[in-house]
């Protein structure tokens, strides 16, 4: 078999194919007219539900936190509500889980709308690997600065709770030592989040990899 | 210009099937993806300019755009074996010529991104100029990687490896 004999194939397999698939140019004007149409709007819709419905529990935690303290502390000054103490915790958690959550739906939505269709191939490689750099910059970036800030708030209002470092109790008795605890807890998790994030962040860097592949071979030979 | 768009894509529209089978010929919901790269070329085309071909514009967009799509998609297109099991799997009034041609898709996707684009643009009669252009090579590299391309895709066809 000759490299003639694979256009031949080519030719016939192409022609065999457009007998049931030809569209319309009505069709056609529906497509490009009628938005959330296609492929990549479809993944699109699908990630704006789910940004949609982490944004609404991201603002229902706080307001049920806050009901829930103004509640326990009606009567008292405003000053109370900042009372926050060990048990909101998982609270304080959450939010910061589905903070990090909404901005990597946001990134992904982004992501997803970004092309580099017009130049060469290899222009449009380039194009996205310098895209990807950024994004996984920024993934690295906002995620472990989000998630820290509301850990380190959390650690503030469990020093002010306790009356400052000088109150970190590690004996078996005595008060605070479930916070002192809690509080060395959180801050190895605070270490531990850019190592963390940077993980969620390497599926970025298996696409990086992949492009920068694609990109060595284009050069090789050369 | 959504007239003479429609009419331009109406008129090459075989590009769109050939690399939707070229880039998405296992996957169900075709019509999707071929929907997409319609949108893709639309979002394009007000930077085509008049005095390039069309068709050439159109392969380079359609390429750029179902690369990014497998991008996207984060997954690897299922290799397709090309075993006696396979082969039986094909339909029944399937013929011996049809088989042979079907099967040329089934090699070609199971190239990688960019070679499956330089052997579409090849078997398109596209001059290794054109092609060097569309891709991003010299005109050199696009004939040493169209060659082994094709030595690789014969060998599968030949001997399924």
């Amino acid at each position: 078999m000759e490299s003639n004999d694979l256009k031949k194939m080519w030719q016939t397999l192409a022609s065999h194919n457009m007998v049931d698939e030809k569209m319309a140019e009505e069709q056609i004007l529906a497509i490009i007219s009628q938005k959330g149409k296609g492929f990549i709007s479809k993944l699109q819709k699908k990630h704006w539900l789910d940004f949609k419905v982490y944004l609404i529990l991201a603002i229902l935690v706080p307001v049920i936190m806050l009901f829930v303290l103004y509640w326990k502390n009606h009567g008292r000054s405003p000053e109370g509500l900042l009372d926050i103490q060990g048990q909101y915790l998982v609270p304080f958690l959450l939010e910061a889980f589905l903070i990090y959550v909404l901005v990597r739906i946001r990134m992904n939505i982004s992501f997803l709308g970004t092309s580099h269709n017009m130049g060469s191939v290899r222009q449009s490689l380039i194009g996205v690997r310098s895209y990807f750099r950024k994004l996984y910059r920024e993934g690295f970036w906002i995620g472990t600065i989000s998630l820290i800030t509301i850990l380190a708030v959390y650690q503030l209002h469990l020093l002010k709770t306790i009356g400052g470092l000088q109150n970190l109790n590690f004996s078996f008795e005595g008060s605070y030592i479930l916070e002192s605890w809690l509080f060395i807890f959180l801050l190895i998790v605070m270490l531990g989040i850019p190592f963390m994030v940077k993980s969620d962040a390497n599926k970025y860097r298996e696409l990086l990899n992949d492009v920068d592949q694609a990109l060595a071979e284009l050069s090789n030979d050369e | 210009m959504e007239k003479t768009f429609v009419k331009l894509i109406s008129e090459n529209q075989a590009i769109i099937h050939k690399i939707c089978n070229v880039y998405f010929r296992d996957k169900v919901h075709k019509e999707d993806y071929h929907q997409e790269l319609i949108i893709q070329l639309w979002k394009a085309f007000p930077g085509f300019k008049s005095t390039a071909k069309f068709s050439t514009w159109m392969y380079r967009v359609c390429i750029n755009a179902s690369i990014d799509i497998l991008r996207k998609e984060k997954k690897e297109l299922k290799k397709v074996n090309l075993s006696e099991e396979y082969l039986n799997s094909l339909p029944i009034h399937t013929n011996e010529t049809n088989r042979n041609q079907e099967e040329l898709y089934t090699v070609i996707n199971q190239l990688p991104h960019v070679d499956r684009a330089i052997i579409t643009l090849y078997l398109e009669e596209y001059s290794y100029k054109e092609i060097a252009e569309i891709i991003g090579i010299t005109e050199s590299h696009a004939g040493v990687k169209i060659n082994r391309i094709k030595s690789k895709i014969l060998n599968m066809l030949k001997y399924g490896k």
